[in-house]
């Protein structure tokens, strides 16, 4: 199998899982409980958080774990909208965000609430003049993904969040879900962050929200205090360690693995078959190529490859609808968003399987050309 | 006269075109559906791959359609008659 598709979703590590495994097997109480099971239980949540903390540089009172990414995304829309509606009711965000960004929005704006989409340069990178003139008095939040998802466009996160320090009023949210473990993250400007285990080798259904100390955020599901009282349910003990562990795996040795995945990601560019465009561009991390081959559906290609035993995406997996919007928004090029691939790279990816899709990915051009 | 809207949660282009639309005073019914959600009744109009798509009836008959994301002027262009 050639797997091509780790920004979807990455393989658990068996390290993380085998974490997970005796975590469940040892610390079966519930972390609420006062007996010693409970405080037992309790006493490895608090090691996890604080392992997470010390490599985000954050406080460990400043963690809320959700479910995912999805759930942290819609907490901070959902919740900052709620606390703070009485300062005002807009949100600023970018046309290259997850559709866990666009669907609190939608329901949030239904509710009253103004969205209002910062500009972006050629090469989707967020411009900062633009994003000057919409803020405003009443603007509440802006939410901006540090990696988009099909493309791999890196916002200048840092720069943002120093612009929004002359509007305290504001705060700052990022979806760095498909930045941690690619590119390195500094959370010193930034008030809110999502981020996913299964991103980086973790066990599905565990993710994190960042919350900087005084902003007050109101739940999405009520129900008592947990690990915080932001987000209630009983801790998931086994889950949370895996979590720690797989983000120390992950933000190790950062800088060489992003060499190698630049390095595969050039192989395959040098590599296309005549009439592929290239979506992805100089401002995106090496993790994600996205491609166009016009003529061709998008899902004929990937079926084409699977039947190789190779695995890419279409658009992102949690979208919908038959083109991509994120290409899109990049391109303003119907026919390449209508035909957009993501092959998406991870340091496991081996030079073998790089080798055989670049070979098999032009039989399939050529072939599907020729149809 | 009535506007039929239909759009989706996941799609930018919605949230835009419903911003510019909140700017806009209607004389006429509005209705919106969603295109997930509310499938059966959105699989009467015959929409394709772009959304938003706004459509204008009057009576039964459709008269005006506009698919996608258009800027305010085309928008009112769109609606001319039916903006108080």
């Amino acid at each position: 199998m050639t797997y091509l598709d780790y920004s979807a979703t990455t393989p658990t590590n068996p390290d993380v899982l085998k974490s997970f495994v005796d975590v469940s097997n040892n610390f079966i109480g519930n972390p609420n409980s006062l007996h010693k099971l409970g405080v037992e239980a309790n006493s490895i949540i608090n090691a996890a958080t604080k392992q997470i903390a010390d490599l985000l540089h954050i406080k460990e009172s400043e963690i809320i774990y959700t479910s995912g990414a999805s759930e942290s995304n819609n907490t901070v829309l959902k919740g900052i909208a709620s606390s703070y509606s009485n300062r005002g009711k807009k949100i600023i965000t970018t046309e290259f965000e997850h559709s866990s960004i666009y669907g609190p929005l939608t329901y949030l704006q239904k509710q009253g609430f103004e969205v209002e989409f910062v500009k972006t340069n050629e090469y989707g990178v967020v411009d900062l003049d633009s994003l000057k003139e919409l803020l405003t008095d009443d603007t509440i939040l802006v939410s901006i993904c540090a990696v988009n998802s099909e493309i791999g466009i890196v916002q200048p996160i840092d720069e943002i969040g120093e612009l929004l320090k002359q509007y305290p009023k504001c705060y700052f949210h990022v979806d760095m879900t498909q930045a941690l473990g690619k590119i390195k993250i500094d959370l010193t400007n930034v008030d809110l962050a999502s981020f996913s285990a299964h991103k980086i080798y973790g066990i599905k259904g565990i993710g994190l929200l960042y919350k900087k100390e005084n902003i007050s955020l109101e739940p999405l599901i009520h129900g008592g205090k947990s690990t915080t009282s932001f987000r209630s349910g009983t801790p998931a003990t086994a889950l949370i360690v895996s979590f720690a562990k797989a983000m120390r795996l992950a933000l190790e040795d950062l800088d060489e693995k992003y060499t190698y995945i630049s390095n595969l990601n050039n192989m395959i560019k040098e590599n296309l078959p005549m009439g592929v465009t290239i979506n992805s561009n100089e401002y995106c991390i090496p993790n994600v190529l996205n491609l166009s081959i016009v003529g061709v559906k998008p899902e004929t290609m990937l079926h084409a490859l699977e039947s190789y035993d190779i695995y890419i995406s279409t658009q992102t997996a949690c979208s919908t609808g038959t083109f991509s919007k994120s290409v899109l928004a990049l391109t303003h090029d119907m026919e390449r968003a209508k035909s957009s691939i993501r092959i998406s790279l991870s340091s496991l990816t081996t030079l073998e399987e790089v080798k055989y899709f670049i070979d098999t990915f032009k039989e399939c051009v050529e072939s599907l050309r020729l149809k | 006269m009535k506007l039929v809207r239909v759009s989706a949660m996941w799609c930018p282009a919605c949230l835009i075109m419903r911003s510019r639309l909140d700017k806009i005073a209607l004389n006429i019914e509005s209705v919106e559906y969603d295109y997930d959600l509310d499938e059966e009744v959105v699989s009467k109009y015959n929409v394709g791959d772009i959304l938003p798509v706004f459509i204008l009836f009057d009576g039964e008959k459709e008269v005006g359609r506009l698919i996608g994301e258009k800027n305010e002027d085309e928008l009112k262009e769109f609606l001319k008659g039916c903006i108080e």
